[in-house]
């Protein structure tokens, strides 16, 4: 075997292609005529299709054709459908949910956010659309319908982020807006509002796993490059019959660091700290306004921040700026020291 | 096995591919405009040591030359006279000796019109005493502010400043601000407004929505509940912080510095883990809402239209206006010192909270050109 | 000891020693590497549990050992203001190195590729590039940091709000997208393995043809069984590699906030120039 076969493919076969498995009586035939395409062969398999969409993959390929518009659509005519300023600012357009006086009401004019709504309606329901198919696509081979599990948890977060939490704060307005830029302000402007998100156990969690979880792939997949030359990306095969692949895999971690898994409980690894990555986000993304308003302080109340040294230890803050904090907080609470406020410190004086 | 005619096709792909990378990287490297580590940048620490609380300055803003102290006028022998005495349709300088006011006229023309010259502001055809021309009556409102500033904010301490703080040698300062139009939406309005991206900006400040400076630094919202339940039970509004967050990188951005020179970040809202920077910034911020609100809006109907925004509104200040990249205007450097004709009626004891602050790194200043060493108040007052 | 393992436990294969370190300590294989592993890793991590009983706190989430401040500048700083950060970092390099060398050995030991220890050496890259190779760009040690659970969010936090807006880093979007990408392939590659050898009651084992099938049949492609290795190996790798490079840029290179980096896209010479007029 030549010496970077495990990087790209040196040799390929490019023969017939494979039509696929038989379809059984009731299920619509498959699309696209396969093509083998040399590039894409380099580093995968070269043929791509045929595919199959039957009822589901329509209906869910319509309606995210629908919501595309929707965003797209607006876009253009916020630049007055000029075409180079809607290419200029691709990054820039945004689709804004309702304003916090509309509520939860799924009756928001047009103008005023419901496009937002429509739009996010139809994304919803070609991405469930799309859950559909990739669960019975699963029934129909024969196999279980992990993928399809991992999916629902991604589609957790993002229901969370759109609908539920939105739901659960009683405001539209609540839900990021569709837009490159737009929705990165949004995360921003978020995490500054509800304190810190830093301190959100569940935004820790979710970073853990998503680390993690390239962290993983980094370390399988290096191993199963590395035992390519013993045929080691036959996984299943390896799974239901070992041979020296699947061995030295294991003795590779085991030596390193005491422990390994198995060439099928490395994927089970694997499959968790995924789920778990968007799953607990959403979690930490539910819990915030609801039952958590700002996560700094939750932090401090349970200990979890550090405590440093005054830098300024001489700084009070004038009466101006106290009166006001103390105005805006009744005389009471929050995490500042409101004790009475000296006088400024004396001043050296202009010389005159 | 890859029919040999088909290989050439596949070779011109990758060439074509690669020569792709490498012009995209030619672009990123060369296009945007880079810092270099060996400029060198500058690093200042405003937090306890390992959290970061750092600020940098580069070379870029530092050798910027609307950043450099201009030379500044030899004071005149005393004449013994007033200004009101000396000369006709003296309105606001008439006490001054006569002396520091040509002094100070003279050092004005440098700092605003140095081009122009009198002629900017008084027409050679009449008398230095008429006001014929619109510079002229702007410019006694701009004294009159000059001189509000120095004797009573608690923004620019004992530094002071002068019309050089924001004009820079030129009649209008360099960073300005108007109001943006409305945008109108399309098609008799089926969709929503359009975002208030300035699209004929060629610069991201410009870029970004007027909205923040409206809010914050012409009318007299208040920055109030940027952080849920940390000053007060209030919680604003998402749209509010978005706008809140846009005045605070543009704040940023005219001081050359980051969120870091007055918050630590983890806290905002919180005084008590803040920079005394903050102080001085929270003063700042009301220094600049009165200029706007006390001084430029209300000189409306004295500029031509030529020299109003696309509205019909004067043009405004922000932060950036005075400070121009430096965290203190022109490195700190005491322009107003020698200028008794620029400081008003007022208690001077007020504006001197500048150094009272530094228990960990003091200031210097940040540009190497030597400070102009004015003469002090009395000079010519004795 | 696994029932197949004695026969892979042959000597040879070390960098570094001979035979000297060639032997095993329970599951562990120890070598040359191994041995200094364990020094700088003993040793960093005494030094840590020093530093959090001088450091006045016990409590797990707080201990912070911070770096010198950085009037320091690069130079040596008294133990208790920084100079134990600096040991400590100096072992966690070794061991990160010398981790990474056994990692070597144990390939050549087992005939394996080297992929393994490739990988975590973009991850050694991505720490040094934080702590080390910033620092020096800055002219300060007091630019890495500090360790301990909360206080390197806080400093993380603090260096994002350095760039005003750090979702406008170019490379950090690009590492972003690495790191969602890479956990979306992972998450597919990991159930789709699952499901294959896991069928529901009745079904048989299924192999990469089925795999290869149920991914042509609801995306139209599938990259195969050597393939995603490769491209999960690759994006991991991406990752990492941005990282380091996001933070590189952000200071060093670009002193000002990220959002003011985009002028240089707005000044594109074409995009007023088409005869459709500007938006006022």
């Amino acid at each position: 075997m030549a010496s970077f076969h495990s990087l790209y493919s040196q040799i390929q076969i490019h023969g017939p292609y494979d039509p696929g498995l038989p379809l059984k009586g009731h299920e619509s035939p498959r699309l696209i005529k396969p093509v083998l395409n040399r590039w894409i062969g380099k580093i995968g398999d070269p043929q791509i299709g045929p595919t199959y969409l039957g009822f589901c993959g329509i209906a869910s390929l319509i309606c995210g054709f629908i919501a595309i518009e929707i965003i797209g659509l607006n876009f253009w005519a916020s630049v007055d459908w000029n075409p180079v300023a809607f290419i200029e600012g691709i990054a820039w357009h945004r689709l804004d949910p309702p304003e916090a006086k509309w509520g939860f009401t799924p009756f928001v004019p047009l103008t005023e956010g419901g496009w937002w709504i429509w739009a996010g309606f139809f994304l919803t329901a070609s991405i469930l659309l799309w859950w559909c198919r990739m669960y019975l696509r699963a029934k129909a081979l024969g196999m279980s319908t992990h993928v399809a599990w991992a999916f629902a948890s991604a589609i957790f977060l993002y229901l969370s982020l759109g609908f539920i939490r939105p739901m659960l704060m009683g405001s539209w307005h609540e839900a990021p807006p569709f837009g490159i830029i737009p929705h990165l302000n949004w995360t921003a402007s978020f995490s500054v509002l509800y304190g810190n998100f830093y301190y959100n156990p569940f935004h820790c969690f979710s970073i853990v796993f998503l680390y993690g979880s390239v962290l993983l792939f980094a370390m399988h997949g290096g191993t199963i490059l590395a035992v390519s030359r013993f045929g080691g990306e036959r996984e299943t095969e390896e799974i239901v019959d070992r041979g020296t692949a699947a061995e030295r895999g294991a003795l590779f971690w085991r030596w390193t660091m005491g422990f390994n898994a198995t060439f099928e409980s490395v994927h089970r690894w694997a499959y968790w700290f995924a789920i778990l990555t968007t799953f607990s986000g959403a979690i930490g993304i539910l819990l915030t306004g609801t039952v958590v308003d700002n996560w700094y302080l939750w932090g401090v109340k349970w200990g979890l921040a550090p405590e440093y040294p005054a830098t300024y230890p001489d700084m009070t803050l004038p009466p101006e700026i106290a009166e006001q904090v103390r105005a805006a907080t009744g005389g009471t609470g929050a995490s500042l020291d409101l004790s009475a406020p000296p006088a400024p410190a004396p001043s050296p004086e202009v010389s005159r | 096995m890859t029919p040999l005619e088909k290989r050439p096709r596949s070779s011109l792909l990758g060439v074509f591919l690669l020569a792709a990378a490498f012009a995209t990287l030619l672009f990123v490297v060369l296009v945007p405009t880079w810092d270099a580590p060996w400029d060198p940048i500058e690093s200042r620490e405003w937090g306890w040591r390992g959290i970061a609380m750092n600020t940098f300055t580069s070379e870029r803003t530092r050798s910027d030359p609307l950043n450099l102290v201009p030379a500044s006028i030899e004071p005149f022998e005393a004449r013994g006279v007033s200004a009101g005495e000396a000369y006709e349709n003296i309105q606001v300088l008439g006490d001054l000796d006569a002396a520091q006011f040509d002094h100070l006229m003279l050092s004005i023309t440098e700092w605003v019109a140095p081009e122009e010259g009198c002629a900017y502001c008084h027409n050679p055809d009449a008398s230095f005493a008429a006001d014929d021309m619109y510079t002229k009556k702007v410019a006694r409102r701009m004294l009159t502010m000059v001189r509000d500033i120095n004797a009573n904010s608690r923004h620019v301490g004992n530094v002071g400043v002068t019309c050089y703080t924001c004009h820079r040698g030129q009649g209008v300062p360099q960073r300005h601000w108007f109001k943006a139009a409305e945008p109108k939406p399309p098609m008799g309005g089926i969709v929503g407004k359009p975002p208030p991206w300035n699209r004929t900006a060629k610069t991201m400040r410009d870029f970004f929505p007027r909205a923040p400076f409206e809010n914050y630094l012409l009318d007299d919202q208040q920055i109030m509940g940027a952080q849920a339940r940390s000053v007060s039970g209030e919680v604003t509004d998402l749209a509010d912080l978005e706008n809140i967050y846009i005045l605070m990188m543009q704040m940023s951005d005219g001081l050359g510095g980051n969120c870091n020179f007055c918050h630590n970040s983890r806290a905002f809202a919180d005084w008590s883990q803040s920079t005394p920077k903050r102080i001085t910034a929270w003063y700042g911020i009301r220094m600049t809402r009165g200029i706007n609100r006390d001084y430029l809006t209300k000189m409306h109907d004295l500029f031509p239209a030529d020299r109003l925004g696309p509205l019909g509104d004067v043009a405004k200040v922000d932060c950036g206006t005075c400070h121009n990249g430096m965290s203190r205007p022109l490195g700190g450097a005491p322009m107003a010192r020698g200028y008794e004709g620029l400081r008003g009626p007022g208690s001077g004891s007020a504006i001197t909270r500048e150094t009272a602050f530094e228990t960990r790194l003091p200031y210097e200043a940040e540009i190497t050109e030597p400070a102009p060493t004015p003469a002090s108040l009395q000079q010519g007052g004795e | 000891m696994l029932s197949f393992e004695r026969k892979y436990r042959v000597a040879g294969g070390t960098l570094v020693g001979g035979d000297l370190f060639d032997f095993w300590v329970g599951p562990f294989y120890v070598g040359f590497f191994g041995v200094t592993t364990a020094f700088f890793a003993l040793l960093g991590t005494s030094l840590i549990v020093y530093g959090a009983a001088i450091g006045g706190t016990w409590n797990i989430w707080q201990i912070d050992i911070a770096p010198p401040a950085i009037e320091y500048g690069l130079g040596l700083a008294p133990l208790r203001e920084g100079g134990l950060w600096q040991i400590i970092t100096v072992c966690a390099i070794g061991a990160f190195v010398s981790w990474a060398l056994r990692q070597v050995e144990i390939s050549r030991k087992l005939g394996m590729g080297f992929h393994i220890p490739i990988a975590f050496s973009f991850a050694i890259f991505a720490y040094l590039s934080l702590e080390v190779f910033r620092p020096i760009m800055l002219g300060a040690w007091g630019h890495a940091f500090p360790y301990g659970i909360f206080s390197h969010l806080d400093w993380v936090s603090n260096v994002g709000y350095q760039g005003l807006h750090f979702h406008y880093n170019p490379a950090h979007m690009l590492a972003v997208t690495c790191f969602f990408g890479t956990t979306l392939m992972l998450a597919m590659h990991g159930g789709v393995i699952l499901s294959a050898v896991n069928p529901p009651k009745g079904e048989e084992v299924k192999h990469g043809q089925h795999e290869n099938q149920y991914f042509r049949d609801t995306i139209a492609y599938s990259i195969g069984p050597l393939g995603i290795h490769r491209l999960g190996w690759f994006a991991a790798i991406n990752a990492g590699f941005w990282s380091a490079i996001c933070i590189l840029i952000s200071g060093p290179f670009w002193v000002s906030g990220w959002p003011y980096f985009y002028d240089w896209y707005l000044q594109l010479p074409f995009w007023n120039d088409m005869g459709l007029g500007g938006l006022g």
